[in-house]
């Protein structure tokens, strides 16, 4: 496999636009193109992540995506993998580079929720998991990862205030984020008194409805050589799993599987353990998923991850700070786009560019996206050069 | 008979009636109420589906308090996953349900023929 590098990554601002997710793709992949040194004519070939297109009439985003930064010919297609759909759009256009096939992609996510009432949102998202045992039989999606919260208190003693102390935590540092959705410093006693969604998950124990996009440009070794390229940061490991996508059938609820498979697979390939990583994005939908998710990234041990958080451990001065960016808790969840967005964030750290939230002494950052309750997960290492 | 398979609506029509199906491996002894043509463990096509007790103990829970549709008219309720018989698991909603007080981990539920959407479960008593 050749070597590739993250060229550039640009994002737009998370939370309610009045654009549309075909106007968002376009903004953040001119910047993402800008920031990255190359001309449009440079790219070879597209990946779009979108979930909720149908929800603005408009499917195959790709092509128009194309036409509107002036290569109409480039070949793009839609990648969907619910929540990951970012995470695996980058990881397929990874392998398309790696492999020698082309020499410099686009990956852009995009999603437009905001015009959909609170009730329609809810019932999209509900489309994620396996409908037929989930969604409809009564399970919203804050229900499932509910569920798995009541699973992992039962098992670990894991309190609602432990939660909370990750919502906190990652307000703390989205005030930090100018593009993030929610700049809100928060308490713990705002969430607990926050009104119940699906019990034991409360209001401010969840991610908001975003609109947004992002943007990154990957391109090989020989393309950075070629064109006396800056090679800034290099791609050190890409790790996807499947998982199954249905709550029930799986044997342990305060676990993701395909958490585990994806980061072995990309800590292998990076040949580093977690001991080196000087901080994670990982996929906080929910404070319990960035409870589990650093306990499967091997972070902590199981049943660890919260009291860590409720010590201080994961924030930006921490020894190991998490979702510095604010995360989908703060910084905001447009589905198709946070895997990509998440790469936005290493990005802006590893250059020194993320101002207030700059993690000190950056270098080894990781990104971790979960699709639905872990049907899909995508983890990627990023080592500066 | 072998090289059977379980698709959706076999699981929908069947839950409608307080049935439930479920597919069991004849090569690997695995079994599981989803959809399946191939083994979820060990993807033998030797599958046979069965019918097994509707009886099972809670797992976990949620009470939702904010529903997606067409539940939005039955909250507060709870949304269960439910343990059967040979550790087979199963999910389910229970109506009427506003409290976690209401039910626990353990408790014992029946899954019962109902004209409400979904696979309505009742508390049953030990």
């Amino acid at each position: 496999m050749n070597k590739v590098f993250l060229l550039g990554a640009a994002g737009t601002t998370y939370g309610k636009s009045k654009l549309t997710a075909r106007d968002l793709s376009m903004l953040a992949s001119k910047n993402a193109i800008e920031n990255a040194g190359i001309k449009p004519q440079d790219i070879q070939a597209a990946f779009v992540a979108n979930a909720f297109g149908m929800a603005e009439k408009q499917g195959h985003l790709g092509p128009l995506l194309m036409s509107s930064l002036g290569i109409p010919h480039a070949p793009s297609s839609t990648i969907e993998a619910a929540c990951c759909s970012g995470g695996s759009a980058f990881r397929e256009a990874y392998v398309n580079v790696a492999s020698g096939f082309y020499d410099v992609m686009l990956i852009t996510g995009t999603e437009k929720v905001s015009h959909l009432d609170t009730l329609t949102a809810t019932t999209y998202f509900s489309y994620g998991g396996d409908y037929l045992f989930e969604g409809c039989s009564g399970a919203s999606f804050p229900g499932l990862y509910a569920a798995m919260a009541r699973a992992h208190m039962h098992e670990y003693g894991t309190t609602e205030e432990e939660l909370a102390a990750v919502a906190v935590k990652n307000h703390n540092n989205g005030i930090f984020n100018e593009k993030a959705h929610i700049q809100k410093k928060i308490t713990v006693d705002d969430v607990l008194k926050s009104p119940i969604v699906a019990d034991p998950l409360k209001l401010f124990d969840a991610c908001p409805f975003s609109d947004g996009a992002a943007a990154a440009i990957i391109a090989s070794e020989e393309f950075m050589n070629k064109n006396g390229l800056e090679k800034k940061i290099s791609i050190k490991g890409s790790g996807r799993s499947g998982g199954s996508g249905s709550l029930h059938t799986r044997k342990n609820m305060s676990s993701l599987e395909s958490t585990i498979r994806a980061s072995r697979e990309a800590l292998r390939q990076a040949d580093i353990s977690v001991k080196n990583l000087d901080f994670a994005e990982v996929h906080d939908c929910f404070t319990i998923a960035e409870i589990i998710a650093m306990e499967d990234l091997g972070i902590f041990d199981k049943g660890e991850a919260a009291k860590a958080v409720v010590e201080g451990r994961t924030t930006l001065k921490g020894e190991i700070p998490v979702n510095p960016s604010g995360g989908l808790k703060s910084k905001g969840h447009p589905v198709g786009a946070t895997g990509v967005g998440q790469i936005v964030e290493v990005f802006e750290q590893l250059t020194g560019k993320a101002g207030k939230r700059q993690v000190d002494d950056a270098r080894i950052g990781l990104t971790h996206n979960v699709g639905a309750t872990g049907g899909s997960c995508a983890v990627h290492i990023f080592e500066s050069e | 008979m072998t090289d059977e398979a379980l698709f959706v609506n076999d699981i929908i029509d069947a839950t409608r009636d307080g049935i439930i199906k479920s597919y069991n491996c004849i090569d690997c002894n695995e079994s599981g109420v989803s959809v399946q043509a191939l083994c979820g463990n060990c993807g033998s096509s030797k599958l046979e589906i069965k019918e097994i007790n509707n009886v099972g103990k809670i797992v976990t829970y949620t009470i939702q308090t904010v529903a997606p549709d067409p539940f939005v008219n039955e909250v507060p309720y709870a949304w269960v996953i439910v343990e059967l018989d040979k550790k087979i698991r199963i999910t389910g909603w229970i109506p009427f349900i506003s409290s976690k007080e209401e039910l626990k981990i353990g408790q014992k539920v029946k899954l019962v023929k109902s004209y409400k959407p979904g696979m309505v479960f009742e508390k049953i008593s030990e």
